[in-house]
């Protein structure tokens, strides 16, 4: 009893010191961000003497400097709304043609779910500009949903839902069929909220792509008033004169929000299938 | 299954529902991505816009040009390369780390928002930290090795730097999916095998490979499409002038550089279309795989 | 097949009442909150998007008049700037028909490359999709971004008129493409002297400007040019 006590005490001790190893591998680049964004420029470029730390002092004020001169409310405002209703459309959209691809049987099925794959092989750079014209002949340039709009349906989110509903016991659903429910109702009741996780972990990565597409929203937004974070620091900076502590601050102000975002999707990673039972 | 087969009414009300449930997407793939795609496609016979001038019609004579453009291949084994790296190196790892934050440790959620971190960072900031880490004379890996590697610019050495900043970049991706995945297994397996007397490395084994292959395959497949379209990893750390380019350029970078930097978008688009075609075949293989390896339950 | 098809309704009204037996309000709205949340967010989402793209569509113009982009300047030259709005007096422009767009927040240099510059990507989306009719930058510079194509050839038929008025200002460049001809392509026409310096200081040094390869509005961009050169009306 005692030797299997230490046993798992050893596990538990190497295990830690495995995390945070790769725990320090993986922060270099944030904590980079912020040192960068308290140095001067000069430090921040130089290589030779190349500085860790800055060296001249700490210039906090740079947030400060940063905040005031970019419009941080505004774009706040903007990206969230973008990444709500791209999360809320792909969600939906996903999960639905999910269901049917993992779980249901129709002619055609394997033809259209080819369909889904083929759309992640082409490089989206080729979509841009058709995409534009659409955008542009609706009259939505420089409005929410053209910012929203090719995020609506998500060939990413329905292989991610569709693995998750072929992992899912066969006999649930038999269950189901007998009690009396059709297949929208077994759909809503049943098989959805036992998806979870993955209907999670496609709302962190859907938010996670759209917080980070710069392309799209420089496109369609040429105002400062309706664009993205990303767009909006990218287009105030200008690209030939890089200040890069001001660049660094404002980067790290725009990630905040996004990772208070991941915090409370994973939350309800770790309360698991087991206390859901039926919820969304 | 040509042998057309009346089906019953259970079947088609099925069949109905399953309609409904996919049109949405297929609907938006068909207008958004598309329709696009077959104008590229279109356009990968012409000669575009020159000055005005509109599209030309030359029939396959962008094909022609670009299999006989060993650039061409030269980018697509670069690409292959850059996948046999990263894909198999971010899955393991990335496998790992999230078997370890499934248990019931502490700080667990402390350590998966550090490895979800390096995903929202400015581009900027990874490119400038793996641009001086692999710096010749200053970096860190040089001072630390007591070496002198040219990481990113010898030729035969760049394409490993550069998959190994995929590697590192596509962890935080692959464990959140995992997490995910291995959220789905219903603990009781685990519970069984402990009154079994079944060590952690067996139950790793025996219960959470195969419950976990479905999100396995998944990642695989994925991350094999996104290897095999990699494109700004290049543009970000490799400068122009450097003389390892060449041996790295991914086959998306490729495309770029004639369809936007020189607008050839006709020979860009036919780039596009020879790249489409290999990661099908590549896919085709992969989904008879799965029928083999992947377990459902 | 009525017996089955009755069933699902059953199981409606089944759950219909479970929520009617649920006492007191608060409890009822939170049983529907648990259970449907994601439903009344992505419905109430919908219906809200819908009613937007729909408003947006019918009353957003979609056309233009001109669409100009000034690269690679820090001046105040966008819309409701004062050349934007001297322009438009000078041209004469009804903007409830049709908008004009000027964007100064665009900067790319070709000469320096511009892999991943999303500003380029940006100048790419609106040249390729016909959208642009005018952009300015350095000489040199526009030069350069000439042999791509995405410029118009100031030779063609259509920019006979212009090339009458300004044709001692053109700025020649080589195409990249060899089967376009080895002769220099006249892609821009030299602004240096005009009021987009003089007057407007949108630049400080030698400018130019050229014409989107797929513009529909070369009568807008030869108002454009009149009014840089000089007719103050």
């Amino acid at each position: 009893m005692e030797s299997a006590r230490t046993r798992a005490r050893v596990t538990t001790t190497v295990i830690y010191i495995l995390l945070v190893i790769m725990a320090v591998i993986m922060l270099v680049p944030f904590v980079w961000m912020i040192l960068t964004a308290l140095k001067t420029n000069q430090e921040a470029i130089s290589v030779s003497p190349f500085y860790i730390f800055p060296h001249n002092g700490w210039h906090w004020e740079t947030f400060g400097e940063v905040w005031k001169s970019y419009n941080f409310v505004l774009l706040y405002k903007n990206t969230l709304l973008m990444i709500f209703f791209r999360v809320v459309f792909a969600c939906l959209t996903a999960t639905m043609a999910g269901y049917a691809f993992g779980r249901l049987n129709f002619p055609g099925k394997n033809f259209l779910f080819s369909l889904v794959l083929i759309q992640m092989m082409i490089p989206s750079t080729i979509f841009i500009i058709p995409q534009y014209l659409m955008v542009s002949k609706l009259g939505w340039l420089n409005t929410c949903a053209g910012l929203v709009f090719p995020g609506m349906v998500t060939a990413f989110g329905t292989y991610l839902l569709k693995t998750g509903y072929q992992g899912l016991p066969k006999d649930l659903e038999e269950a189901a069929g007998i009690d009396g429910c059709n297949i929208g109702q077994r759909f809503l009741r049943i098989m959805m909220p036992l998806t979870r996780s993955s209907m999670v972990s496609l709302g962190i990565f859907t938010a996670l792509f759209a917080f980070k597409d710069l392309m799209w929203p420089m496109i369609v937004c040429s105002s400062v008033q309706t664009t993205t974070l990303a767009a909006g620091l990218a287009k105030a900076q200008g690209q030939y004169s890089s200040n890069y502590p001001q660049m660094m601050a404002a980067a790290v102000l725009a990630v905040v929000p996004m990772i208070i975002i991941y915090v409370i999707f994973q939350k309800q990673f770790v309360e698991g299938i087991a206390t859901s039972g039926g919820k969304l | 299954m040509n042998e057309k087969r009346k089906m019953t009414a259970k079947e088609k009300n099925e069949a109905r529902w399953a309609y409904a449930f996919v049109a949405p997407t297929i609907l938006g793939l068909i207008i958004l991505n598309f329709y696009p795609a077959i104008n590229t496609l279109y356009q990968s016979f012409c000669k575009t816009g020159d000055f005005g001038k509109g599209n030309i019609f030359v029939g396959p004579a962008n094909y022609k040009t670009a299999f006989a453009d060993p650039e061409i291949w030269q980018s697509l084994i670069n690409t292959i390369k850059y996948a046999i790296i990263e894909v198999p190196l971010g899955v393991v790892i990335a496998l790992v780390l999230a078997v370890f934050l499934n248990r019931k440790l502490k700080g667990t959620s402390v350590f998966r928002t550090i490895f979800f971190l390096p995903m929202v960072c400015a581009p900027a900031a990874v490119a400038m930290v793996w641009k001086w880490l692999y710096n010749q004379q200053f970096g860190l890996f040089n001072n630390l090795f007591h070496s002198n590697i040219a990481w990113i610019s010898d030729p035969k050495i760049a394409w490993i730097s550069v998959g190994v900043i995929g590697v590192w970049s596509i962890i935080g991706y692959n464990m959140v999916l995992f997490i995910s995945g291995l959220q789905e297994i219903p603990g009781d397996y685990y519970e069984a095998a402990e009154i079994d007397g079944a060590t952690g490395i067996r139950q790793f084994f025996d219960i959470t490979v195969p419950l976990l292959s479905p999100t396995t395959f998944f990642i695989v497949q994925t991350r094999v499409i996104g290897a095999l379209t990699i494109f700004d990893l290049m543009f970000m750390v490799m400068d122009k002038t450097n003389n390892a380019l060449p041996k790295v350029q991914s086959a998306v970078y490729v495309f770029y550089k004639y369809s936007f930097d020189q607008g050839n978008k006709g020979y860009g688009a036919a780039i596009v279309m020879i790249l489409v075609i290999f990661i099908m075949l590549v896919t085709a293989v992969m989904q008879r795989a799965e029928k083999k390896f992947v377990f459902y339950n | 097949m009525k017996k089955r098809q009755s069933r699902p309704a059953a199981w409606t009204s089944a759950e219909i009442q479970k929520i009617a037996g649920i006492p007191g309000v608060r409890k009822k709205t939170a049983y529907i909150w648990e259970y449907y949340k994601l439903w009344i967010i992505g419905i109430i989402a919908a219906v809200w998007f819908v009613t937007f793209a729909v408003h947006q569509y019918t009353t957003t113009l979609r056309e233009y008049w001109c669409y100009i982009i000034f690269n690679n300047t820090y001046a105040d030259a966008g819309d409701h700037s004062r050349i934007w709005d001297d322009f438009v007096k000078y041209a004469g422009f009804d903007l409830r028909e049709k908008a004009v767009v000027f964007k100064a927040d665009s900067y790319f240099d070709y000469l320096k490359g511009v892999t991943g510059n999303s500003y380029f990507e940006a100048f790419v989306a609106y040249a390729d999709s016909g959208t642009l009719d005018g952009i300015t930058m350095g000489t040199e510079s526009l030069a350069e971004l000439g042999k791509t194509g995405r410029l118009m050839d100031l030779n063609r038929e259509e920019c006979a008129s212009i090339r009458e008025k300004y044709g001692d200002r053109l700025i020649y460049c080589i195409p990249n493409d060899p089967e376009y001809g080895s002769d220099p392509v006249p892609v821009g026409i030299d602004v240096t002297d005009s009021r987009l310096v003089t007057q407007y200081h949108v630049y400080e040094e030698n400018c130019a400007l050229g014409i989107g390869a797929g513009s529909g509005n070369l009568q807008s961009m030869e108002q454009f040019l009149d009014f840089i050169f000089g007719g103050q009306e």
